[in-house]
């Protein structure tokens, strides 16, 4: 017989259980009859299509899908802005806000993020040789205080950006187009050895005759003058526009800003202004932009609120059946929830309309409550939706659009092991551990390429979102070619070039070593999961062992040329090759992995034609010799650009896809009421 | 007494120095690329940015000046003036919170107190409660049922029933919103001519607003953080009180009163409870400061904006700055509530002399 005290805990544990299952139950059950109806539901576009569904017998066709409130959108994501100043901001949560509160010269055309429509500027004009490109401002634009802007608060926008310069402030993508390739910062002007970039006081302290010079080499390369700005270029560049096209270059309220302790235009103070903190820099936390939302408040950690400008400028569309005019929906609220359950609730209980799921592992979650879903259909460059088997599920699904981020497994060249370093194991090709310049074989690096599963890897580290990656560009971009040279996954091919690597000691003696990603990171891990798996199934001397490092430390440990091997990734910051090529091929990653000098040479070649041109096909051809050197020289394993997984409410009408968007474009949004 | 808590008052600027270098020196284990990477988000583009962080922030810099900069400030190159220092009052920048440390106590302090507040009662009092009425119904039905319920409830991860009353209470039937106010709550709240913050307490402030939807709505968010804390912490004090209890009960004194013809509610209520809570006192005091503290989990299930969140991101992302002022407004309040916990001795039981 059962005792009481068992029974008591049974009693328990079933009430527990049952909690757990109403919580997690949606009721559903099983309809095997069906009919087929033709329903009108809203497009993404906002306009009426007609679609034929199966719906259960017994029940009514799909909802309405409609919000109380369509004056409030709701956006639950995690993390947040660092700072609100475009010219300082250098990450996506930021740059959201900066889209849609500041406008800059000129814009995307819609989804297409290498055409361009005029936004402050009327017009442009660009030289013959491509030194200067000039643009006719918009007359009649007030700031959100209800100062007018001029030409002036253009060119001195962009001044005070590239001389406010910083290390880690995306002013680089400036300063190389008007300074030359290699210069990232405008301190490097002062000493070309960088000694003094982020360093504000070493700067204040230094020659006052070079410091007067680098501030007048910036303030010539942006010029007012009645009612156009000139740029001026060290030399042509090709992705000029796109970097222009860019939030970080955003047009701001000088008078505005000065007022809040900005820099006032005097060259001879410049160098106080150089290199702001967050905490310091007098716009981190306040905005004053022409564009059509405005900062109504911002809590870091908690919320940040964007209210409609009344008084936005734009009366005709940018494209076809784009938006003008006021915006449609009037408040933007930004609720910043770190936990992926919270935010899921918030989703089911209608009180979120669109939410970044922070990772595809809750996809499934997430999938039963889609009622309509938008795949991604290269020959339109568009989506086409159409209803789920579920019709009247809440959710809206947008799938496959070309993505802009990347990971690849970066081979270190010369590993560091200064102090020891148990990630080559013994340090010599004894068959437990490798040399220091294991990946300096040609053979090795071909191995490690053909010993990767990229199809079990894009099915369960990418849950089957992502395109397979050649070389270092992405799909669509210039350069990118389908059907160009790649490594296929070939057990035995990697076996001959082990056998050929290092004279056959490889081989003979087998090796021993360690791929390192960021804990949490499970589609890195799972990179190395797939590499380590192959060589051991080839034969067990090839022993790959995986190490989970947190952040700081697999920062550090990059930073240090230490991880024999490691997978790591880009996000674009404007949509041109010359983003891409560079900081794989020459610049931070080529770095880390400590590429020998004649590899990067020759990579350099390549990355300075190709931004130099300024014809597209010229381009093309150049980073398509790029990507065959890429091949041929094997320095990575280049495994998968991701496509697109973006879920909203489906009362919310408007969306469409440009890649190099940071975020949501609030004004093309509406909310069917 | 006074000279009792004038002692230790004076000792507190010696504990909470202490505490903030301990602090310090156990985040230098952590080398200066470790600690850069608090400014970056991913790997830089820039080749210069590893180099100018650590630079920039001393991070390469020796201990004695990292931390003598931390305590006395930096001088600005330009002003000439010193815009940081905990000895000026700075308690310096939160990268991971993106605010100044001190604004980010003052502004989520409130709401941490807030549900301490509202927590302490059920918790300290229904743990009380229960552990007394498991005690005087030993090992019957009462006993059993209390004690499986709440070692159930001590075993069940934080994170599990948060979620799980999350989505019953708010995503199914969407009773208990998570958060500290709705979005309509929020904007009246926020806007100084429609509501005056005397306290920064939403719930008293309401009130005094004579905004009774307001409070209702705070009421509304508090409603499960409290409970999940409550349930979850139960145990604990059940058990301390029902021990100490038994053990009281077991007392010559109580035996005493019963042979002397008291009612088994006096004996209960006014011989036997007042003497079992002193050890209870103890812990419901370290329980008190943990509420004050922050309660991570909780926080973060139910996207409360307390303190705690805010101290795990820091701590995540090592984020020395705000660890630091943190740690020394921690160390206060555990300083500050021992303090109140000895003082509430001698008013439990007067036999207890201070000296």
């Amino acid at each position: 017989m059962i005792s009481r005290k068992k029974l008591l805990m049974l009693l328990g544990l079933l009430i527990l259980a049952g909690l757990a299952l109403a919580a997690c139950g949606t009721g559903d059950g099983g309809t095997a009859e069906v009919i087929i109806r033709t329903v009108e539901v809203p497009g993404p576009g906002g306009e009426t299509i007609i679609v034929t569904v199966e719906v259960p017998v017994g029940e009514q066709p799909p909802a309405a899908m409609t919000k109380d409130d369509p004056s409030t959108l709701v956006l639950t994501t995690f993390g947040g802005p660092g700072s609100l100043d475009p010219a300082w901001n250098y990450e996506t949560a930021g740059n959201t806000a900066i889209m849609n509160i500041y406008e800059t010269l000129i814009f995307y055309n819609r989804g297409a993020a290498s055409e361009f429509i005029p936004q402050l500027a009327t017009d442009w004009t660009i030289s013959d040789d491509g030194l200067t490109y000039t643009f006719t401002m918009r007359e009649g634009v007030q700031f959100h205080n209800g100062d007018t802007m001029t030409a002036e608060d253009a060119a001195w926008s962009l001044q005070r950006g590239v001389l406010q310069g910083g290390g880690w402030s995306p002013q680089w993508l400036m300063t190389e187009p008007i300074f030359g390739i290699g210069v990232y910062d405008v301190a490097e002007l002062v000493d070309p050895e960088g000694a003094l970039v982020d360093d504000r006081e070493g700067l204040v302290a230094a020659d006052a005759d070079a410091l007067l010079a680098a501030c007048e080499a910036v303030t010539s390369a942006f010029v007012a003058d009645g009612n156009t700005v000139t740029i001026t270029l060290a030399q042509p560049w090709g992705p000029m526009l796109g970097t222009l096209a860019g939030g970080f270059f955003s047009v701001v309220d000088k008078a505005w800003a000065v007022e809040q302790g900005a820099w006032d235009g005097d060259c001879a103070t410049w160098q106080n202004y150089y290199s702001v903190d967050d905490e310091t820099a007098p716009l981190t936390d306040i905005m004053n932009g022409t564009g059509p939302y405005m900062l109504d408040h911002w809590i870091p950690g908690e919320e940040k609120v964007l209210v409609r400008n009344e008084n936005y400028w734009r009366t005709e569309p940018g494209w076809e059946g784009g938006p003008s005019g006021v915006a449609s929906i009037e408040t933007i609220v930004v609720l910043y929830v770190d936990e992926w359950g919270t935010r899921f609730a918030m989703v089911q209980a209608g009180d979120a309309d669109l939410f970044d799921l922070g990772g595809l592992s809750v996809v499934s979650q997430v999938d039963p409550f889609v009622g309509e879903e938008c795949n991604w259909d290269a020959s339109i460059e568009d989506f086409t939706c159409e209803l789920t088997d579920n019709p009247n599920g809440p959710l809206r699904v947008w799938l496959g659009a070309p993505g802009v981020s990347r990971s690849d497994a970066l081979m270190t060249f010369d590993i560091n092991v200064e102090g020891g370093n148990g990630m080559v194991g013994s340090g010599e090709m004894d068959g437990n551990g490798i040399p220091p310049d294991f990946f300096n074989d040609l053979n090795v690096r071909r191995a490690f390429n053909y010993c990767f599963d990229f199809e079990t890897y894009i099915a369960e580290a990418q849950n089957n979102e992502a395109v397979r990656g050649i070389g270092v560009l992405i799909p669509g971009m210039l350069g990118w070619d389908d059907d160009g040279a790649k490594y296929d996954f070939d057990l035995e091919k990697c076996q001959e070039e082990i056998e050929l690597a290092w004279g056959g000691a490889v081989a003979e003696n087998g090796f021993r070593m360690q791929i390192a990603f960021n804990t949490g990171n499970t589609s890195r891990q799972t990179a190395a999961a797939i590499l380590q798996s192959n060589f051991r199934s080839i034969d067990p001397k090839y022993q790959i062992e995986i190490v989970g490092l947190p952040w700081p430390a697999f920062l550090s440990q990059i930073r240090a040329s230490r991880i024999p091997v490691f997978v790591s990734g880009w996000l674009e910051d404007i949509h041109d090759p010359h983003n891409w090529v560079g900081p794989f091929t020459t610049g931070t990653y080529a770095y880390r992995q400590q590429m020998p000098e004649e590899m990067i040479a020759q990579f350099s070649e390549y990355v300075d034609a190709g931004v130099g041109a300024s014809d597209p096909a010229e381009r093309h051809a150049i980073y398509l010799e790029l990507q065959q050197f890429d091949y041929d020289s094997a320095p990575a394993i280049r495994l998968s650009i991701r496509t697109g997984h973006r879920y909203e409410q489906r009362w919310v009408q408007g969306y469409y896809f440009n890649p190099v968007y940071p975020g949501s474009y609030y004004y093309s949004l509406s909310i069917s009421q | 007494m006074t000279k009792y808590i004038i002692r230790r008052l004076l000792l507190v600027p010696v504990l909470l120095i202490g505490t903030t270098i301990l602090t310090f020196a156990i985040l230098q284990f952590l080398t200066p690329t470790e600690r850069s990477a608090l400014y970056m988000a991913d790997v830089p583009r820039n080749e210069n940015a590893w180099n100018s962080a650590i630079r920039k922030y001393c991070l390469d810099c020796p201990i004695t000046e990292q931390y003598w900069r931390w305590l006395v400030g930096v001088r600005d190159p330009v002003s000439g003036e010193y815009e940081t220092g905990l000895l000026r009052g700075h308690l310096g920048y939160s990268r991971s919170g993106h605010q100044y440390v001190s604004e980010m106590i003052a502004r989520r302090f409130p709401a941490t107190l807030e549900l301490a507040l509202w927590s302490i009662l059920p918790i300290v009092g229904g743990g009380i409660w229960l552990g007394v009425k498991s005690a005087v119904n030993h090992n019957n039905l009462i006993d059993q049922v209390v004690r499986v319920i709440s070692i159930i409830g001590w075993s069940f991860p934080t994170f599990v029933f948060g979620l799980l009353v999350l989505m019953y209470f708010y995503a199914n039937l969407e009773w208990f919103p998570p958060g500290r106010l709705s979005l309509w709550a929020n904007q009246i709240v926020g806007d100084p001519e429609l509501f005056v913050k005397y306290t920064k307490l939403v719930t008293v402030d309401s009130l005094l607003n004579l905004r009774f939807d307001i409070f209702w709505d705070a009421i509304r968010h508090l409603i499960l953080p409290i409970v999940t804390l409550s349930y979850l912490s139960w145990a604990l004090l059940l058990r301390v009180t029902r021990s100490s209890m038994l053990e009281t009960l077991h007392q010559d004194y109580v035996t005493t009163a019963r042979a002397k013809g008291l009612r088994e509610k006096d004996v209960i209520n006014r011989h036997a409870r007042p003497n079992a809570l002193l050890p209870v006192l103890t812990l419901a005091g370290f329980t008190v400061v943990g509420l004050l503290n922050g309660v991570v989990i909780t926080e973060t299930i139910f996207n409360y904006p307390g303190i705690g969140k805010a101290a795990a991101a820091a701590a995540l992302s090592f984020d020395v700055i705000t660890v630091l002022g943190l740690a020394l407004f921690s160390g206060f309040i555990l300083v500050f509530a021992n303090l109140v916990v000895d003082i509430a001795y001698v008013f439990v039981d007067p036999r207890v002399i201070l000296d």
